[in-house]
């Protein structure tokens, strides 16, 4: 029997905000140009310093921490870019960092992660998972464990993009957020329904990985196949047990979208807004030009821009990864 | 070309304040972006000026929509001509499309197609030369009477452009360094004439392509230059002259103007788009490539910020770099 995660109130929220408020950017919504009906604006997540929104929650964990519960060092278990986000903070606070990894991670995002002074340990893929499922690992007792997803501070770290999302555009139709472990739609939902109730909130899903809208479909959790893609910083086979009841209740719908679709809004986001998004940060975009997100104003959450260069040269050429 | 006269007019201070709110609402004010990993591998602090989310792509509209508000209705009412190789050509299709007159610009038969296609985009008409686009522009102002909005060399654009200095001054209050990209020297001659005259203890450093380099070709030889077509990555870069107003201005508030080759440019730009995500045009890219190639020399830790000065990047190039 799982626990449902307690998601964290808008005070906690605000509070976060304070919290992170020196080490974290408030990044810019802005406008993507392209004809129709409907107005899209893009919450640039991928501005953030280490690339993605993951900063703000790690920031917001870390501020909690006592000094003395930091004394002996961070760890996290992450491959992507939950690790850069608690590397960087504890860079910044002089503090040891670990980061259990699979051993089937890409060199390139674990050079990512040691560039930023953080060790890395490998280890079996089962044994990684066991971390997340389990908050712990025998070789880092001690030191304070910072979970990437199902953690009320990271959530609560999240959820200040619903606050600013709420400030800059009160008068959203709809909101899109990438669907990875659902830290991210639980957090921004959570602060969008407080304060701005009127705005349908979609999670957004590749495809080849897409265990939400399945779930959805079937008023269950689903296992699902699932495709590695280009889109390597959302979906998975399943849910994380303790966030399908929190987000079922928070989400109008999972928006699912093809590989073309979401390398196409890749390829526009550098043409017509000049940045660089990861293929999970793009989904959201690709689901609001679909048609999917209806119509009006819609705000979609580039949460990220850390792709591969060879990735992204392949996509700016017209092709798939 | 004369040699250049030393007493003739610099933008005021006065003047750039009247652009900031001559242009305010018609332009983007457009974020700082903090660069710490960038920063850190050249030992500074730094700051891009993130100028590639500007309307149409780059700063010209800056320039541009301040020199066609401070025209009679008269003037504004015969519609505007120009010569430009890209940016200039798209934000004086978008300002004519903004105030409703027509706008026609003379490009380079080489220009990019993106650059073609963006200005035909707001509307504009293209006139491709394998010429002189200056000389061709100048013709179609005589047969069709039509008003004339120099892409650098007018103190009205001029003005416009230093309200680029200003948002710096605003955002980074201890700016040590701002290097700036150098083309036609427009852009620089605005924002050297803001920063010096609000912050004179900032140092101003342009850049410009090694084999671009008009403007310390031209401060070499005490006047404005003409040079072959110059060919290089930075094809916003690749003016063939300089005008009297912008040597002037360069002169008198510009410490340095240093030199970067296409292949620093390429580097800092992979940098750009890897570490702060901004897809960049080359030209955008020079500022930080002076940093990562030492070609400009700032003291350890100061706060610098390197202008990014548009994003209008052709997918083919972007592709090639990455």
């Amino acid at each position: 029997m799982v626990t449902a995660l307690e998601p964290p109130t808008l005070d906690e929220i605000r509070a976060a905000r304070g919290r992170i408020a020196g080490e974290v950017l408030r990044t810019p919504l802005v406008r993507l140009n392209v004809d129709g009906p409907t107005e899209i604006y893009l919450k640039l997540e991928n501005l953030q310093a280490i690339g993605s929104f993951k900063l703000r929650g790690a920031a917001n964990a870390m501020a909690r921490a006592s000094d003395a519960q930091l004394a002996h060092g961070v760890y996290t278990a992450s491959a992507g870019n939950m690790a850069q986000g608690v590397a960087w903070c504890a860079r910044r606070r002089g503090v040891a960092c670990s980061v259990v990894v699979p051993d089937t991670a890409p060199e390139a995002k674990l050079s990512a992660i040691t560039r930023l002074g953080a060790a890395i340990h490998k280890v079996p893929f089962a044994e990684w998972w066991n971390v997340l499922v389990t908050r712990q690992h025998p070789r880092f007792d001690g030191q304070l464990f910072v979970h990437p997803v199902s953690d009320r501070a990271v959530i609560a770290g999240n959820g200040t993009i619903g606050l600013e999302i709420a400030e800059d555009m009160p008068d959203a139709d709809a909101v899109v957020i990438p669907y990875g472990g659902g830290g991210l739609t639980t957090g921004i939902a959570t602060a969008l329904r407080a304060l701005h109730p009127k705005a349908r909130i979609f999670a957004a899903e590749p495809e080849t990985a897409a265990p939400l809208a399945a779930s959805l479909a079937a008023g269950s959790p689903q296992e699902v196949a699932y495709t590695p893609s280009f889109v390597d910083g959302i979906g998975s086979t399943g849910l994380l047990a303790e966030m399908w009841p929190v987000v079922r209740r928070l989400v109008d719908g999972s928006l699912v979208l093809p590989l073309e679709a979401i390398a196409a809004a890749v390829r526009l986001l550098v043409e017509r807004s000049r940045v660089v998004a990861e293929g999970a940060g793009a989904t959201p975009v690709a689901a609001a030009l679909s048609g999917k997100a209806g119509t009006g104003k819609i705000v979609c959450v580039v949460s990220g821009g850390n792709i591969d260069s060879a990735k992204l040269a392949k996509i700016l050429q017209g092709g798939l990864p | 070309m004369t040699d250049l006269d030393p007493l003739g007019p610099l933008v005021t201070l006065a003047d750039i304040d009247a652009a900031a709110t001559r242009i305010a609402g018609r332009i983007h004010r457009t974020p700082m972006h903090s660069a710490t990993a960038l920063g850190e591998r050249v030992g500074v602090r730094l700051a891009l000026k993130a100028e590639l989310f500007q309307k149409t792509g780059s700063f010209k509209v800056r320039g541009v929509f301040n020199k066609v508000l401070s025209l009679s209705p008269e003037e504004r009412a015969r519609g505007f001509v120009s010569c430009s190789a890209g940016n200039h050509a798209a934000a004086l299709a978008f300002v004519a499309a903004a105030v409703g007159v027509p706008a026609t610009i003379v490009m380079p038969a080489a220009a990019a197609r993106t650059k073609i296609d963006a200005t035909r985009g707001y509307g504009g008409e293209v006139v491709l030369t394998e010429g002189s686009v200056l000389a061709v522009a100048r013709e179609i102002e005589q047969d069709r009477r039509m008003t004339f909005v120099h892409p650098f060399d007018d103190l009205a654009v001029i003005a416009g452009h230093a309200t680029l200095g200003l948002e710096i001054l605003a955002d980074v209050e201890d700016v040590d360094v701002v290097l700036v990209p150098v083309g036609g020297g427009g852009l620089i001659s605005g924002a050297a004439a803001a920063i010096k005259l609000r912050r004179p203890v900032t140092r101003v450093i342009g850049v410009e392509p090694v084999t671009a380099d008009v403007m310390t070709q031209s401060l070499a030889a005490g006047k404005p230059l003409h040079i072959a077509y110059p060919k290089t990555i930075a094809d916003g870069l690749a003016a063939p002259f300089t005008g009297e107003h912008n040597l002037r201005h360069v002169r008198a508030f510009v410490d340095e103007i240093v030199r970067v080759t296409d292949d620093d440019i390429a580097r800092a730009l992979g940098l750009i788009m890897q570490r702060c995500k901004l897809a960049a045009e080359p030209s955008g890219a020079a500022a930080y490539a002076a940093l990562l190639s030492k070609a400009a020399t700032v003291p350890e830790k100061a706060c610098v910020v390197c202008v990014v000065s548009g994003g209008n990047v052709d997918p083919a190039v972007l592709k090639q770099i990455l």
